[in-house]
C-alpha cells in the first residue's frame, strides 16, 4: 500500500501540567500521524487527555501546562521548535481549531462578520473590501442564510448550530491544510449535529483539509472518519482505520468500550459498563495504565509499560497491549 | 436596575429634629414662629419641597447666605476635586488591574496587590495628613489649605497649585478597591473560551488582551465608574475638610456640626437627586456597551 | 493521600500558606490583647496629665506627650478598645442581619426576596459616609456604642446579598433536596445545611466589615463626631491635626494604628478568600 504523505506527525508528545499537588501528565508519549485529506477521530473518554493533545499541537496550553517532550512535525518542520512569532503565523491559517462550546467560543462584544473576519485580515492582509466579500463567501458556504444582513448580528442571536457554523467558517476562513475539531458537536442537538459534521465533510471535499476530530461520540467516529485513534489516560492504545476498530478491536478498552455502547436492536438485560473509574492523572496506574480495570490483565501488565506496536498486515493497526505483543 | 428611592426620608429626619440647643432662648421661639416652626411637620415639609422645585432652597441661619447659592459655589469646588482624582484612580485602576491580570502569579501582580492593599487600608484622613505633612509642610512644595492664596488675585496655575495634593491624595487612596475589580474581570475574561479562539487565529497577544480581553473587562469596569460618578457629588468630607476646601463634603460636615438645617436639608436633596440621576446615566451607558442587552 | 478542598484542615493549611494572611493575624491578635489587657499593661495613666506638654518622643513617653502632657503610647494602647469595639461590634451586628435576611430571602423567595431586594437597592444606593454623617450628627448623645449599632445597621446590605446569591445556589443542590426529603423543617435547612455551606464568603465579608467599622469609626471621631467621652484614635488624630507642623507624633501614631488594625483585618479577609478558593493553583 502506497504510504500516503502526513500532514501532522506526533511523535513522543509529553504535555505535563504542573499544579500544588503534583505533576498531571495530561499527554504522555503519545505518536500520531494524520495523512493529507484524511479524517482522523482521536477518541476516549472525558480526562483522557485528548483536548490537551490538540491543544499542544497549537502550542495552546494553559498555564500551569508544559509541552516538555517529543516532535510535532508539520510541514516537515518541528512545531515545537518554533518561535512565538512563527506559531503565530501558522495559527489560524495553516492549522486552525474549532472548539467545543460555540456560545463561549465566539466573543459576545463582537459582531460575527467581525469575528469571522479577523483572520483573514491578519493572515493574508486584504483590503476592507476584499475582506467583507470573503465573509459573505463563507458564510455562505456554511449555511448562515442571508449573510449580508447576519454579518452584523451578534453570538448571542444565533442559535446553538447556526454558532458552530460560524465557528468553523473562522476556521476555514485561511484555507488550513489542517483542521482540529474539539468536540464540535457535543453541546448540539442530534440533529444538527449530523447536520455540522455533513457540512465538515462537504468541506473537506472542497478544501482539501486534513481534519483531526476529537470525539468522546464513538458513533460520531463512525460515521465520519477515516481513521481512528482511541486514547485512555493519556496515552494512545489502539489506532487503524475505522472498519478494523469496529469489526476487530484488539485492545480491551476499545472491545469495552464498543461493548458499553447499547444497541437497540439487540436486547438484553444490563448495559455492560466497564468496572472502575478513569484513573487519576497525577498518579496514573503503573504498567498498563488499564490493567486496573482490565478483565484480561496479567501480571505484566502491572509493571510494564505495553508499548505501541503496529500489528497489522494489509494495512496499518497500532495496538498497545501486552497481549498482542 | 432602575431605582427609585425616597429623598424624603433621611431630610424628614433631619427635620423633624428639635432645634438646636445653641440658639439663644428668647430668640428661639420668635425665630420659630416667624419661619413658620410651629406648623405641623408635613406643612414644614410640603413647603419646602414647593421652594425648593422653585429654585429656593432657604436661607442658612449660620453663614447668613442663600443655600442655593453656597451650594453650587461649593459643588463647583467639589467637581474639580473630585474628577481629577477619579480621572487618576481610574487610569491608575485599569493600568495596574489589567497588568496584574496578565501577570498573574507574577511579581508584578503580588507587589502591586499588597501595595494597593496598603493604600487601601489607610484610613483617609491620615494619609492626608501625612501626604500633608512631607510635601507642603517640611518640602514645602505645595500649599496646605484651601484653593486660592489669600490676597492674590485669581489665576488658574494657582488654583491648580492648590489642588494638586488633594487631587493626589483623594486619587490614589480610591486606586485601591477600583484596581482589584478591574483585576478580577479582566482574569474572568481571560479565562473564557473565546479569548483561546482568538489566540488559535494567531492574533498576537497584545491584539488578543487589547482587543477581545479587554472590552469584556471593561463591562462591569463600567458600572463601577458608574458608581464612582455617582459619589462625585456626595464628596469626600474627609479630604475637603483636612485640606480646607470649602466643598460640599466640607459643608456637610460643617452644617451637621452646627446643626444649619436649611443646608442639610439643601445639600441632601442635591445629593440624593445628582447620585440617582448619574446612576440612571451609568446604566444606559453600560446597555449601550453590552451588545446582549441591546435587544 | 488526597485532601478535599474543603477542609477545614486544608482551608488552614492554604491560609498558613500565605504569608500575609499569618501577618495579619499576628498584627490583629497584637491589637486584641492590647484592647483586652489596655488598662493592666499601660505604663503611664492615660488620663493623667502628668508630663510636660508636648514633649517629643523620648525615653519616658515613648511616643511623645499631647497638648495636656498626657502619655500618647498609653492613650493609644487604650484606644484599642474603641476601635475594637465598634469594628467587631459593628460587623458582628450587620453579619447578624445580613446573614438572617439574606438567607431567608435566598430560601423563601416570593415577596421576602422581593422586599428585601428593593430594601437593599435603596440602601446601597444611598452615599452611606453622607447618610452616616447625617444620622450621626443628628443624635443627642453619642456614645460609642449607638455608633456601633448604626454602622451595622447601614452596612448589612452587601452582605445580605452575598448571602442571598449563596443560598439561591446552594438550595439547589442535591443534599437540600435529601434533607427536605427526610423532612428537615425550613429552618433547619437552612441554619444547619446551607448557611454552613456559605460560611466561608461569609466570613471573608465580616473581616471586611470589621476594618470598615473601625475606619468609619475613626473618621466620625476625626470629624469630630464620635463619642467625646473615650479615647479613641480617631479623636487623637484630630488633635493632632492642629499641631501638624510643631508635633507631629500626635499626628503620626494613632494614625499608624489604625492603618496596621485596618490593615490585619483586610489581610486576613483576603487570606480567607484566598484559602477558600478550591481553584488548583499552578507552581512555577
Amino acid at each position: 500500500m502506497v504510504k500516503a504523505d502526513y500532514v501532522l506527525q506526533i511523535k513522543g508528545l509529553k504535555t505535563y501540567f504542573y499544579t500544588e499537588i503534583g505533576i498531571v501528565k495530561a499527554v504522555d508519549d503519545v505518536s500520531l500521524a494524520v495523512r493529507e485529506s484524511e479524517i482522523l477521530s482521536l477518541v476516549g473518554e472525558s480526562g483522557c487527555g485528548k483536548s490537551q493533545l490538540a491543544f499542544s499541537v497549537l502550542r495552546l496550553t494553559p498555564f500551569p501546562g508544559r509541552t516538555v517532550g517529543g516532535e510535532i512535525l508539520f510541514d516537515g518542520e518541528d512545531l515545537l521548535k518554533k518561535s512565538e512569532k512563527e506559531i503565530r503565523a501558522i495559527r489560524g491559517r495553516k492549522i486552525a481549531m474549532v472548539f467545543q462550546d460555540p456560545m463561549s467560543s465566539l466573543n459576545p462584544v463582537f459582531n460575527i462578520g467581525f469575528q469571522v473576519g479577523e483572520g483573514v485580515k491578519l493572515h493574508e492582509k486584504l483590503d476592507d473590501q476584499r475582506t467583507d466579500e470573503r465573509i459573505l463567501e463563507l458564510l455562505k458556504k456554511v449555511g448562515i442564510p442571508d449573510p449580508a444582513k447576519r454579518k452584523k448580528d451578534y453570538p448571542h442571536q444565533f442559535s446553538g448550530g447556526m454558532r458552530q457554523r460560524v465557528m468553523i467558517s473562522i476556521a476555514l476562513s485561511c484555507n488550513p491544510q489542517l483542521l482540529i475539531a474539539d468536540e464540535p458537536t457535543t453541546n448540539l442537538d442530534v440533529t444538527v449535529q449530523a447536520q455540522v459534521l455533513e457540512l465538515m465533510k462537504k468541506l473537506r471535499e472542497e478544501f482539501k483539509s486534513s481534519i483531526l476530530l476529537i470525539t468522546h461520540d464513538f458513533g460520531v467516529a463512525a460515521e465520519f472518519s477515516d481513521r481512528v485513534a482511541v486514547m485512555y489516560a493519556g496515552k494512545i492504545v489502539e489506532s487503524s482505520d475505522v472498519r478494523t476498530i469496529f469489526k476487530s478491536p484488539e485492545h480491551p478498552y476499545t472491545h469495552a468500550l464498543l461493548q458499553s455502547i447499547p444497541r437497540p436492536d439487540v436486547r438484553t438485560s444490563y448495559i455492560k459498563s466497564i468496572p472502575g473509574n478513569v484513573p487519576r492523572l497525577i498518579n496514573p496506574p503503573p504498567g498498563c495504565r488499564f490493567h486496573p480495570r482490565c478483565e484480561y490483565a496479567k501480571s505484566i501488565c502491572a509493571e510494564v509499560e505495553p508499548k505501541l506496536i503496529n500489528i497489522g498486515t494489509a494495512r496499518e493497526h497500532y495496538v498497545a497491549c501486552h497481549l498482542k505483543s | 436596575m432602575i431605582i427609585r428611592s425616597a429623598p424624603g426620608d433621611p431630610v424628614q429626619t433631619i427635620y423633624g429634629m428639635a432645634p438646636g440647643r445653641d440658639y439663644d432662648p428668647r430668640d428661639i421661639e420668635r425665630i420659630r414662629t416667624s419661619l413658620g416652626l410651629n406648623d405641623p411637620i408635613y406643612v414644614q415639609y410640603l413647603r419646602w419641597l414647593f421652594d425648593f422645585l422653585r429654585g429656593n432652597l432657604g436661607y442658612s441661619f449660620k453663614l447668613h447666605q442663600s443655600v442655593a447659592s453656597m451650594i453650587l459655589w461649593r459643588l463647583t469646588n467639589t467637581f474639580k476635586l473630585q474628577l481629577s482624582a477619579l480621572a487618576i484612580s481610574l487610569g491608575g485602576a485599569i493600568t495596574i488591574g489589567v497588568i496584574s491580570a496578565v501577570k498573574q502569579y507574577s511579581k508584578t501582580d503580588k507587589v502591586s496587590m499588597v501595595s494597593v492593599l496598603f493604600l487601601w487600608s489607610m484610613p483617609g484622613f491620615w494619609y492626608a495628613l501625612m501626604m500633608m505633612l512631607l510635601f507642603a509642610v517640611e518640602l514645602r512644595w505645595f500649599p496646605t489649605h484651601g484653593i486660592t492664596t489669600f490676597g492674590q488675585p485669581y489665576s488658574i496655575q494657582n488654583e491648580i497649585w492648590h489642588f494638586v495634593l488633594p487631587v493626589f491624595v483623594l486619587g490614589t487612596s480610591m486606586i485601591g478597591y477600583s484596581s482589584r475589580l478591574v483585576r478580577s474581570a479582566m482574569l474572568d475574561v481571560l479565562k473564557q473560551d473565546y479569548i483561546l479562539t482568538a489566540r488559535s487565529k494567531g492574533l498576537a497577544e497584545k491584539v488578543v488582551i487589547y482587543r477581545h480581553a479587554m472590552r469584556n473587562a471593561m463591562l462591569p469596569v463600567v458600572t463601577m465608574i458608574g458608581l464612582y460618578f455617582s459619589m462625585v457629588f456626595s464628596g469626600a468630607a474627609v479630604i475637603e475638610t483636612v485640606f480646607a476646601i470649602p466643598g460640599i463634603g466640607s459643608l456637610m460636615v460643617e452644617s451637621s456640626l452646627f446643626r444649619d438645617y436649611s443646608v442639610i436639608m439643601g445639600i441632601t436633596m442635591v445629593v440624593t437627586v445628582t447620585t440617582i440621576l448619574s446612576l440612571l446615566i451609568t446604566d444606559i451607558v453600560y446597555s449601550f456597551l453590552d451588545p446582549r442587552i441591546r435587544f | 493521600m488526597y485532601e478535599y478542598a474543603f477542609s477545614p484542615r486544608s482551608i488552614w493549611r492554604r491560609f498558613k500558606a500565605n504569608r500575609l494572611a499569618l501577618v495579619g493575624l499576628i498584627i490583629a491578635s497584637v491589637i486584641l490583647v492590647m484592647g483586652l489587657l489596655g488598662p493592666i499593661v499601660v505604663p503611664y495613666n492615660p488620663y493623667a496629665m502628668d508630663f510636660g506638654r508636648l514633649l517629643s518622643p523620648n525615653s519616658q513617653n515613648l511616643l511623645g506627650t499631647d497638648d495636656l502632657g498626657r502619655d500618647v503610647f498609653s492613650r493609644l494602647v487604650l484606644g484599642a478598645r474603641i476601635s475594637l469595639l465598634v469594628g467587631l461590634g459593628g460587623s458582628a451586628i450587620a453579619t447578624s442581619i445580613g446573614v438572617v435576611l439574606g438567607a431567608f430571602a435566598g430560601y423563601f423567595r416570593g415577596w421576602i426576596d422581593e422586599i428585601l431586594m428593593r430594601i437593599t437597592d435603596v440602601m446601597l444606593v444611598i452615599p452611606s459616609f453622607f447618610l452616616i454623617i447625617l444620622i450621626v450628627s443628628s443624635l443627642r448623645m453619642r456614645s460609642s456604642l449607638i455608633i456601633m449599632g448604626i454602622l451595622g445597621i447601614l452596612i448589612w446590605p452587601r452582605l445580605a446579598r452575598v448571602v442571598r446569591s449563596e443560598i439561591l445556589s446552594l438550595r439547589e443542590r442535591d443534599f437540600t433536596k435529601a434533607a427536605k426529603a427526610i423532612g428537615a423543617s425550613d429552618l433547619r435547612i437552612i441554619f444547619r445545611h446551607l448557611l454552613p455551606n456559605a460560611a466561608g464568603s461569609i466570613l471573608v465579608t465580616t473581616t471586611m466589615y470589621a476594618a470598615v467599622c473601625i475606619l468609619e469609626q475613626s473618621t466620625l471621631s476625626f470629624l469630630g463626631l464620635g463619642d467625646p467621652t473615650e479615647i479613641s484614635w480617631g479623636s487623637m488624630l484630630m488633635l493632632g491635626r492642629n499641631y501638624l507642623t510643631t508635633a507631629w507624633w500626635l499626628a503620626l501614631f494613632p494614625g499608624v494604628m489604625i492603618f496596621l488594625t485596618v490593615l490585619a483585618f483586610n489581610m486576613i479577609g483576603d487570606g480567607l478568600r484566598d484559602a477558600l478558593d478550591p481553584r488548583l493553583r499552578g507552581v512555577k
